[in-house]
């Protein structure tokens, strides 16, 4: 037996307000009793990344942050502050991501996985959605910006994360373009790490303009 | 964009442990020193800022799909009264992408499969019509994920001889909110006081499980119990006739007490006696006489499952059946 669903604590992840309202919502017909679902993909639009950031830090694992983000945004769905203000909404989110993630963490990640304390876990978590408050730009205009930076890599850096992030059994496709390549996995991480910083630079740098 | 804390940061140590931490490649010793360092606050701010940039070339590089679900249910029901007809919505969230199909599983979950058949025709061939069983005893049988109640009364292959609107199929993560789960796959069967289940007792082949003397039965499966004073009664029974003059002889029972709390497994013993020749157990309906002793030996046996208990409702899962060998 397990529980989940009770998101409490929410203030804790509320910010100083520094996001605008959410663009007006067009209708489509709704059901009686259930949220607005427009209201709601603008919501989860702004909420999915740093929710996804927050639970990385916890868990890791790709596939175990993929179903944990999926029970975030269904609670979300059912249970959020859809109609309030963006801050709100996230902060429920945050709340309950925490509380999934401590689940996972207790259940079951630790056996698997080299897991760090909880209590560095959680002020990871806390400073990640400190960050995500900080962050003046939106996630939508990182991941935009982010793309943009991707389209100038060449096909292999390209391919190199793509293995890594595109799916969950990322870490087989790694070992299979180890074995391809000649290159070892040793060498195949340091690439990725290069990437990796070289990417965040660029959107870095590009977010800048942007706000300039 | 805030200039994410540490972005630049030289440190190769901490790239490396932190760049190894979320390619899950940390050893033991990596991770506690990877703990060490988070001890310092710009260590930290490096990695929350990291952990931002991973999250992004996810949702970058392949994000998540949202789904939307709706189905629709007519629900004539001519029971109270005037015949009335419900039309109920349905909408069902869905965020994520497919997961990946790995070529390699597929090819040995057919080999499996293939290996299970043969194993299976074998045995059907050894020992026709094979183990008496539960049927649907995890309940698994029907999928709710399309009933906006999460609740059936009809529970397949249950409930044969008689039935009660005290035994309900769910979904027990969506009927409870998400604060129990079933103790395997998706449903239970929830009982109020009194009410019951019941399945005749057949093989593979189809045949049913007579009674004989002395024979053993046992039979296992996880409750969640909600009373203070739970409590299960376990019957094999013959039913010689059904409503609206019920007749039935209860060959053996038995009562389990339950525990509160979460799931627990529960064991009962059923032992018929060397006697099979007894009286009935329970007559409803205005039966005029006394029905007169049956020999119960080769008879059909109904398994009934009873919620005993004065309150509270009762959780059943994973039931399974073992009738002995002699």
């Amino acid at each position: 037996m397990s529980e989940s669903g009770k998101c409490q604590n929410s203030e804790r992840f509320l910010p100083s307000p520094n996001h605008p309202a959410p663009s007006p919502p067009t209708r489509n017909a709704d059901l009686p009793g259930e949220p607005d679902s427009d209201r709601f993909s603008v919501q989860w639009s702004r909420t999915q990344l740093p929710v996804r950031a927050f639970l990385i830090g916890y868990l890791s694992d790709r596939t175990v942050v993929d179903d944990c983000v999926q029970e975030v945004a269904i609670l979300g769905w059912k249970k959020g502050p859809v109609m309030e203000t963006p801050e709100q909404f996230l902060a429920f989110c945050l709340a309950c991501a925490k509380r999934i993630a401590m689940a996972e963490v207790r259940k079951k990640y630790r056996k698997r996985h080299q897991l760090l304390s909880v209590e560095s876990l959680e002020l990871l978590a806390d400073r990640v959605a400190t960050l995500e408050h900080q962050d003046a730009s939106e996630p939508p205009a990182r991941i935009s910006a982010l793309q943009e930076c991707l389209g100038s890599l060449g096909p292999d850096a390209r391919q190199l994360l793509e293995l890594r992030y595109s799916n969950s059994s990322g870490r087989d496709a790694l070992k299979k373009q180890a074995r391809s390549t000649g290159m070892s996995m040793d060498a195949i991480y340091k690439k990725l790490e290069r990437l990796r910083t070289a990417l965040r630079d660029c959107v870095t740098k590009r977010i800048n303009k942007g706000v300039k | 964009m805030n200039t994410d804390p540490g972005q630049n940061n030289s440190d190769a140590e901490l790239r490396n442990l932190v760049a190894g931490y979320l390619d899950q490649t940390l050893s033991a010793e990596q991770t506690s020193r990877l703990e060490e360092r988070l001890k310092d606050p710009v260590a930290m701010d490096y990695f929350a800022g990291t952990v931002r940039f991973d999250a992004t070339l996810q949702e970058a590089i392949n994000p998540q799909s949202v789904e939307w679900e709706e189905t629709r249910r007519i629900v004539f029901d001519p029971r109270k009264g005037e015949p009335t007809v419900s039309l109920q919505h349905h909408r069902r969230l869905r965020i994520g992408n497919a997961r990946p199909r790995r070529r390699l599983p597929r090819i040995l979950a057919g080999l499996l499969t293939a290996a299970i058949l043969a194993a299976s025709i074998w045995l059907m061939l050894r020992d026709r019509g094979g183990d008496f069983r539960i049927r649907n005893g995890d309940f698994e049988s029907m999928n709710l994920d399309q009933s906006p109640s999460a609740v059936s009364q009809s529970i397949l292959y249950w409930q044969e001889s008689f039935s009660t609107d005290g035994a309900l199929l769910c979904d027990l993560n969506r009927v409870t909110g998400g604060k129990l789960y079933a103790k395997s796959g998706r449903n239970v069967v929830s009982l109020t006081p009194q009410a019951f289940l019941n399945q005749v007792i057949v093989n593979e082949g189809g045949e049913n499980f007579t009674a004989a003397p002395g024979q053993q039965v046992v039979v296992r499966g996880q409750y969640i119990n909600q009373s203070s004073a739970g409590a299960l009664e376990l019957n094999l029974r013959f039913v010689a006739s059904g409503y609206p003059q019920m007749i039935q002889y209860d060959a053996a029972s038995t009562t389990v007490t339950l525990e509160p709390g979460g799931w627990h497994p529960f064991q009962a013993e059923l032992i018929l006696p060397e006697n099979l020749t007894i009286p009935p157990t329970i007559m409803v309906g205005g039966i005029p006489e006394t029905p007169p002793l049956v020999d119960l030996e080769g008879k059909a046996m109904t398994l009934s499952v009873d919620n005993s208990s004065p309150d509270g409702v009762l959780y059943l899962d994973d039931l399974v059946i073992e009738v002995v060998k002699r």
